[in-house]
C-alpha cells in the first residue's frame, strides 16, 4: 500500500517533467518577445547608447538567443535561477523570502472560502430555492463577475478610508513592528509561536482585507460545486437506501452524501488554489503585499527576465505538487480513484 | 385473507409528480394489503408506478412527488403522517426495502460490511465489536463465501448478484416484519435470479417475514407469491390469489399479461405482446386507464366511478373492470 503510493507519486512527478520543460521554454521565449529592453531600463533614461550597449554586454544579452537559453538551462540545472537586476539579489533567494507572504495570503483566503463556501453550498443544496439558496446564488454570482482588484479597492475604500477599521493597505505588518523571528515565514503563526500578540494582531489586521478579497473570489466556485455535487448525490440511489434504512439525517448527510461529494469539492479546491496563485499578482499589487506576485509584476514592468522566469517556474512546480496532493486526497476518499 | 387487520395496508393512495411538462398523476387511488408473513406480488409493465408506490409508502419519494390522497398503514402506524423520528425507527428495523439496481443502491465509497453496521448502529444497542461480528454473520446468512474478507470490499469490487446479496443482508439485518423487494432480480442473469429469489423466500420463511415483491414478471410472481395484484398506469386492475389469477383472469389486461409471459410448454409464437403503450399520464385519463388499449372497451368504460371491488363469487378476488372476461 505504502510502496504503491510512493511509486504513484514518483511516476506522477516524472510525468510532470515535460510540462515543466514546456513552461521553461515558453516563459523564456515570451519574455524575449515582449517589448522592452532590460539593458535600457537598467541603464536609466539618461544613459548614452554606448552605456546601454556596455550594460547589454555585461548582462550577456548581446549573445544569440539559443546560447542564452543554453546558459539559462545550465544555471537551472545547478539550482541557479539567475540574478534580478532590480533587487540585485539571486532570484531564488528573493522567491524563497517572498513565497511565505504569498502562501499565507492564499491559504488564509482559501480557508475563508472553504469555511463560508462549503456551508453555503450544503445549506442551499439541502434547501433548494430557500432564502439561503437565493443568498448563495447572489454571493456566487457577484463573486464571479467582480474583478478581484476592484473588490480589493472597494474594501480598502470602505474599511480603511470611510470606516477606518482597517490599517493602511501597506504590506504585511504595521511599520511600528518588526517581523517575528522566522519559523514558518507566516507572520501570524510565527507571532503566535513567539508569543507576541501585538505583532499577531497587526499581522492579522493587515491580512484580513486582501484575504477576504481573494476569498470572496474563491468562494463562488466552491459554493457552487458543493451545491451541485451535493444535489446530485442527494438524489442518488444509495442516499435513498440510507433513508429507507432509517439512518438519521446527520449520518445520511455526512457519511452518505457529503463524503461522496468530497471528490468534486477537493478538485475544485485544487483548481481554485491554482487560480488564486495567479490572481495574487494583482491583489498583492493593490495591497502592497510583499509576495512573489508583486515581485514578478515589478520585474515584468522592468523587463527583468530572470525573476519572471523564476516566478513562473516556481508557480508551475507548486501547481504540480498541488494537483498531486489533490489526487492523493481524492484517492483516499474514493478508492476507485487510487488505482 | 382472514378477519384480522393486515400488517401492511395501502388505501386509496394517489401520487402526483410536478414536472416541467406539467403535473403527472402517477398513482391513481391504489389499494393493496399484505398480511403478516404473507407473500404478495405487484405486477405491471415498466413505468406503471410500482416503485413510486413503494417509495411513497416508505417516505422516500423524490421531492417532486406528492401524495395527494390516501394512507399507508403498517402495524399500528400511519406511515404518511408519522413524525420523521418515529418513521426512522420503523424503516430498516420493522420495514425494509431492497432496490431495483443493486450496484447503485449501495454507497460506493463505504465497505459493504460498514453499510450493514450503519443499520445495526441505528437500530440496535450492540457494541462496536458485536456489530462487526453481526455484520459478518449477516453476510454469511445471505450465503456470501468468505464473509470476513468480503466485509472490507467496496461495491465496485463485487458482482451485481453479490451486491444484491449485500443489499438483502442490509435490509434483513434487523429482521424486519415486512420486506418490500423492488425487482430484486432485474439486471441479473437467469441462474442468479433464481438463487436470489430462493434466498429471499428462504429467509422470509425462516423469519416469518411478509414480502411484497414488485416485478414485471408474472411468472416470477406466481412462482413465489401467494397473491398477486396487477398494476397498470398507476391503477390496480385486478388482485387475487396466484392460482385464481392464473386459472381464470377476469381483467383483459391480466389475460394479456399472461399471454405475454413465457411459461413451460409455450412456444415463442404463442407469446403475444400487449397492444399499445402506457398512456401519457400528463393528459386527463378515463376512469380505466387501460381502456384506450383494451379490445373489450365499451361505451360504459368512460363513465366515472370505477372502483376495485370484490367478486360476488370470491371476496378475495378484486376487480376493476366494466366488461370483464
Ligand atoms: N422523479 C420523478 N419525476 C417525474 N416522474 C417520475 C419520477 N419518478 C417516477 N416518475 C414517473 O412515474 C411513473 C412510474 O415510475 P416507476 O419508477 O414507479 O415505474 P415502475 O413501475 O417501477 O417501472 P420499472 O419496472 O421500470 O421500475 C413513470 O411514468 C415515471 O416517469
Ligand atoms: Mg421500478
Amino acid at each position: 500500500m505504502n510502496t504503491r503510493i510512493f511509486s504513484t507519486i514518483g511516476s506522477r512527478l516524472l510525468g510532470a517533467l515535460p510540462s515543466l520543460a514546456a513552461v521553461i521554454v515558453v516563459t523564456f521565449v515570451i519574455m524575449r518577445l515582449l517589448p522592452g529592453d532590460p539593458a535600457a531600463f537598467f541603464a536609466g533614461p539618461a544613459a548614452s547608447a554606448e552605456a546601454v550597449e556596455q550594460i547589454r554586454e555585461q548582462l550577456g544579452l548581446n549573445r544569440s538567443l539559443p546560447v542564452q537559453f543554453w546558459d539559462y538551462l545550465g544555471d537551472l540545472a545547478q539550482g541557479d535561477f539567475g540574478q534580478s537586476f532590480t533587487t540585485g539579489q539571486p532570484v531564488a533567494a528573493d522567491l524563497v523570502s517572498r513565497l511565505p507572504a504569498s502562501l499565507e495570503l492564499t491559504i488564509v483566503a482559501l480557508l475563508i472560502a472553504v469555511v463560508l463556501g462549503l456551508p453555503l453550498g450544503v445549506l442551499s443544496a439541502t434547501r433548494p430555492n430557500s432564502w439561503v439558496d437565493q443568498v448563495t446564488r447572489l454571493v456566487t454570482t457577484t463573486g464571479t463577475c467582480l474583478p478581484t482588484f476592484f473588490t480589493g479597492l472597494v474594501l480598502i475604500y470602505v474599511f480603511y478610508y470611510l470606516l477606518g477599521w482597517s490599517p493602511a493597505p501597506l504590506g504585511r505588518l504595521d511599520l511600528m513592528y518588526s517581523p517575528p523571528p522566522e519559523v514558518t515565514g507566516f507572520y501570524t503563526i510565527d507571532a503566535v509561536l513567539a508569543g507576541d500578540w501585538e505583532v499577531f494582531r497587526s499581522a492579522l489586521a493587515q491580512l484580513i482585507l486582501p484575504a477576504v478579497t481573494l476569498g470572496f473570489f474563491a468562494l463562488a466556485p466552491l459554493a457552487r460545486m458543493t451545491r451541485a455535487g451535493l444535489l446530485g448525490v442527494l438524489s442518488s440511489d444509495y442516499v435513498r437506501t440510507a433513508r429507507a434504512c432509517g439512518l438519521s439525517s446527520r449520518v445520511v448527510l455526512t457519511r452518505y452524501a457529503l463524503k461522496n461529494t468530497l471528490v468534486p469539492i477537493l478538485n475544485t479546491m485544487g483548481m481554485v488554489f491554482s487560480y488564486l496563485l495567479g490572481i495574487n499578482v494583482l491583489v498583492e499589487k493593490v495591497f502592497a503585499w510583499p509576495g512573489v506576485g508583486s515581485y514578478a509584476l515589478e520585474a515584468l514592468v522592468a523587463s527583468d527576465y530572470a525573476p519572471v522566469q523564476g516566478f513562473v517556474l516556481a508557480i508551475a512546480v507548486l501547481y504540480v505538487l498541488l494537483n498531486l496532493s489533490v489526487d492523493i486526497a481524492c484517492g483516499l476518499v474514493d478508492r476507485r480513484l487510487a488505482r | 385473507m382472514n378477519d384480522e387487520k393486515p400488517l401492511f395496508e395501502v388505501t386509496d393512495l394517489s401520487v402526483k409528480f410536478h414536472t416541467r411538462l406539467g403535473e403527472v398523476a402517477v398513482l391513481d387511488h391504489i389499494h393493496l394489503n399484505v398480511g403478516a408473513g404473507e407473500t404478495v406480488a405487484v405486477v405491471g409493465e415498466s413505468g406503471s408506478g410500482k416503485s413510486v408506490m413503494a417509495f411513497a409508502a416508505l417516505g422516500i419519494l423524490d421531492p417532486a412527488g406528492k401524495v395527494t390522497s390516501g394512507s399507508v398503514r403498517f402495524a399500528d402506524h400511519d406511515l404518511l403522517t408519522l413524525r420523521k423520528a418515529a418513521l426512522d425507527d420503523l424503516r430498516g428495523r420493522e420495514l425494509a426495502m431492497i432496490f431495483q439496481a443493486p450496484r447503485t443502491a449501495l454507497n460506493p465509497i463505504l465497505p459493504v460490511g460498514r453499510q450493514i453496521e450503519d443499520v445495526l448502529a441505528r437500530h440496535s444497542d450492540l457494541s462496536r465489536s458485536d456489530r462487526r461480528d453481526a455484520a459478518v454473520a449477516q453476510l454469511a446468512s445471505v450465503k456470501i463465501t468468505d464473509p470476513a474478507k468480503r466485509y472490507h470490499n467496496f461495491p465496485y469490487e463485487l458482482s451485481g448478484g453479490m451486491c444484491q446479496r449485500v443489499m438483502i443482508a442490509i435490509a434483513l439485518a434487523c429482521k424486519p416484519r415486512l420486506l418490500i423487494a423492488d425487482e430484486p432480480t432485474t439486471g441479473l442473469d437467469v441462474t442468479t435470479q433464481v438463487v436470489i429469489m430462493d434466498l429471499i423466500a428462504e429467509l422470509a420463511a425462516a423469519n416469518g417475514m411478509a414480502t411484497l415483491l414488485i416485478t414485471h414478471d408474472l411468472g416470477l410472481a406466481s412462482d413465489y407469491c401467494a397473491r398477486i395484484a396487477v398494476m397498470h398506469a398507476g391503477q390496480i386492475l385486478e388482485s387475487a390469489s396466484a392460482r385464481t389469477l392464473f386459472k381464470s383472469p377476469r381483467h383483459p389486461y391480466t389475460a394479456r399479461l399472461f399471454a405475454a409471459t413465457p411459461r413451460p410448454g409455450a412456444t415463442l409464437e404463442s407469446l403475444t405482446s400487449i397492444p399499445g403503450q402506457l398512456p401519457d399520464l400528463r393528459q386527463p385519463q378515463p376512469p380505466c386507464r387501460f381502456s384506450t388499449r383494451c379490445e373489450r372497451v365499451q361505451p360504459g368504460c368512460t363513465e366515472p366511478g370505477l372502483v376495485l371491488t370484490p367478486m360476488p363469487t370470491d371476496s378475495a378476488h378484486l376487480l376493476a373492470c366494466r366488461n370483464p372476461l
